[in-house]
């Protein structure tokens, strides 16, 4: 064996134990499994929420179009969890893919029970600046935090060829409020994608490390859902497609137990049914059950798992469309659903793009369940909202 | 999870990205333009102006539209983008250096990764939905590439410049991590996988001629 050869052999044995090595200095201790709250067993029968409070998140002055909201409750160790209770965040400009499309964000004020004047959050400029890519659009947020109270939002940030061309940037909260942005997600191969064609829309599962499992979907002319895992600092961890399937997007992700998880999505084949796939090694593997019993127009869905134990799933039905939203209730194994109608529009209406998340009813120490915050889309020019409180907590108050 | 973790993702430091982009598409179209012009005319002035104009500051404006198309180059891309640099430096005559054999390799691996891409695994697969992709991020696919390198350069005649460039390539990848934290990515671009597929081509058109 030549000289050269020898030392080309050790050159790559050398390679091999950098990795390891650099890899054991990131390398996490802990399995990560779902956070599942405790269930009390006088609240584990209710699931009768009403809407306490409603209407529309303030919009930018001057913005006629907005969609895609996301919201994330204020955790305790956020500065502004004392004065707010959470955060809405979408994207608003002129139209949908308009050259001036931004992301705005709004907080709800705890003592006027008001929401806050709205603020831009990032714009394409920016985003293009700080990554050194020109950015043509940018699209649906997703908003999470992090075991340190930090928020995240992920972005859909377009390439040539519109939302089919997307990828997913990761923006961190620098200061309350003020996010700068940090990534562009390694989602798809340069071969043959160029990391293309990856989208966000529905929030992410909370997971025991402080980490979570961010959903997404690719969606060049095929369709299928994606789960991105994130460290307890918001660091991608590892990717896995949860389908075979082909034409189902925008996964929202609840989990029934630490390790069984179910991602509901979005259903884009003429069968008009919610899709439904599940792991049960907490996202190692993930295989397809078929459909749930609830019609789906092809329109985003939001699911979440309830303090109680039970599922909340709020939709627009085959057939209608996006001119009605009902919400869904189920028990969590097995699944059976109660349907309510929430709004019943008229023809061309649209309520549609819906997010779910709890948020607890005050700052203090509080026994009572939280409450079911609800977003979507109100006729493309805004984002509207619902307060949900469970029936049993409002029949124990005074 | 076992005692060591080799199987989460290690993405390059935020900070390396957008001097990356830069860097990369710099050295890969000045590389390109020395390659179009030396031959008509032997200087270097053209490509090294184009380089040190897409280099400076507020003149990203080409490199920024590249990577909005194409995101940034694989780093055997860039390898090959210096090595032309090195070439002209020292009036060398250009050199096909990958074996046959890695080429194919190369090439399967892309046509792999575009059915991954894609979700067509055959449902018959023995592992139900491989994650082709999200094995590039793993040591596991590190190993991979190592196998294939070791078996090229104990079988096949490789040349030394090829074993230094894929010993700098890989180097670069674990130091750094760059483009994406994902091998198949530092391996292979839309542009090199391309280059492969010619060069499978005329290896098999040329006992012909």
């Amino acid at each position: 064996m030549k000289t050269s050869t020898r030392l080309g052999l050790a050159l790559l044995l050398a390679v091999a134990v950098c990795d390891v090595g650099l890899r054991w200095q990131t390398s996490s201790r802990e399995a990560p499994v779902a956070v599942v709250p405790q269930v009390a067993t006088d609240d584990a029968a209710c699931t009768d929420y009403r809407v306490v409070r409603e209407g529309l998140i303030p919009m930018p002055a001057g913005v006629p179009a907005a969609h895609a909201s996301s919201l994330v409750a204020f955790p305790r160790t956020h500065p502004l969890h004392t004065h707010k209770a959470l955060a809405a965040f979408w994207f608003a400009g002129t139209r949908e893919s308009g050259a001036d499309v931004q992301i705005a964000a709004s907080t709800f004020d705890r003592e006027r029970n008001a929401w806050d004047a709205p603020q831009w959050v990032v714009n394409r400029h920016v985003v293009g600046q700080d990554l050194g890519i020109q950015i043509r659009r940018i699209g649906n947020p997703v908003a999470w935090a992090d075991a340190k109270g930090r928020l995240h939002v992920f972005v859909v940030a377009t390439g040539l060829g519109g939302w089919a061309a997307s990828r997913v940037v990761h923006l961190t909260e620098q200061s309350p409020m003020q996010f700068k942005v940090v990534r562009t997600l390694p989602l798809t191969p340069l071969v043959p994608a160029f990391n293309t064609s990856t989208l966000v829309r529905t929030v992410p599962l909370p997971l025991s490390d402080g980490g979570a499992v961010l959903p997404l979907y690719f969606e060049i002319g095929i369709k299928y859902g994606v789960a991105v895992r994130l460290s307890a600092e918001g660091e991608m961890q590892s990717i896995t497609r949860i389908t075979q399937r082909h034409d189902v997007l925008q996964p929202t992700l609840v989990a029934h137990s630490p390790t069984h998880w179910s991602a509901f999505m979005r259903d884009y084949s003429p069968t008009e049914m919610v899709a439904h796939s599940e792991t049960l090694d907490a996202g190692a593997h993930w295989q397809d059950v078929g459909n749930l019993s609830l019609s789906n127009p092809g329109a985003s869905i939001a699911a979440l798992r309830l303090s109680s134990g039970a599922l909340m799933l709020a939709h627009n039905p085959a057939g209608r469309g996006r001119e009605v939203l009902l919400l869904s209730t189920s028990a969590n194994q097995p699944l059976s659903w109660t349907t309510r109608t929430l709004i019943d529009g008229v023809k061309a209406d649209e309520y549609s793009y819906p997010t779910l998340i709890e948020v607890p009813q005050s700052t203090a120490a509080d026994p009572s369940p939280p409450d079911v915050w609800l977003s979507y889309t109100h006729m493309r020019k805004s984002i509207a909202f619902k307060q949900l409180r469970s029936a049993c907590s409002v029949r124990s108050q005074p | 999870m076992s005692w060591i973790d080799l199987t989460h993702v290690v993405l390059p430091h935020a900070m390396f990205l957008p001097l990356w982009v830069k860097f990369s598409w710099a050295v890969v179209v000045s590389a390109v333009v020395l390659r179009l012009t030396y031959g008509i005319k032997p200087t270097v002035w053209p490509a090294a102006v184009v380089a040190v104009l897409m280099l400076l500051p507020r003149t990203d404006v080409l490199s920024g539209y590249l990577a909005l198309a194409f995101q940034t180059p694989s780093l055997v891309l860039v390898a090959w983008g210096l090595w032309c640099w090195v070439d002209v430096v020292q009036q060398r005559e250009p050199v096909v250096t990958t074996p046959a054999a890695v080429a194919f390799v190369g090439v399967l691996l892309g046509w792999a990764l575009v059915v991954d891409t894609l979700n067509y695994w055959p449902a018959f697969s023995a592992f139900r939905n491989p994650q082709l992709y999200a094995l590039g991020f793993t040591s596991a696919g590190l190993w991979c590439v190592l196998a294939v390198t070791v078996l090229a350069v104990l079988l096949a005649q490789t040349p030394t410049r090829w074993v230094l460039s894929v010993v700098g390539v890989l180097a670069a990848y674990v130091l750094l991590r760059l483009p994406t934290g994902n091998v198949w990515d530092a391996l292979l671009d839309p542009f090199v996988w391309l280059a492969l597929h010619v060069q499978l081509w005329r290896s098999w058109r040329a006992p012909r001629v």
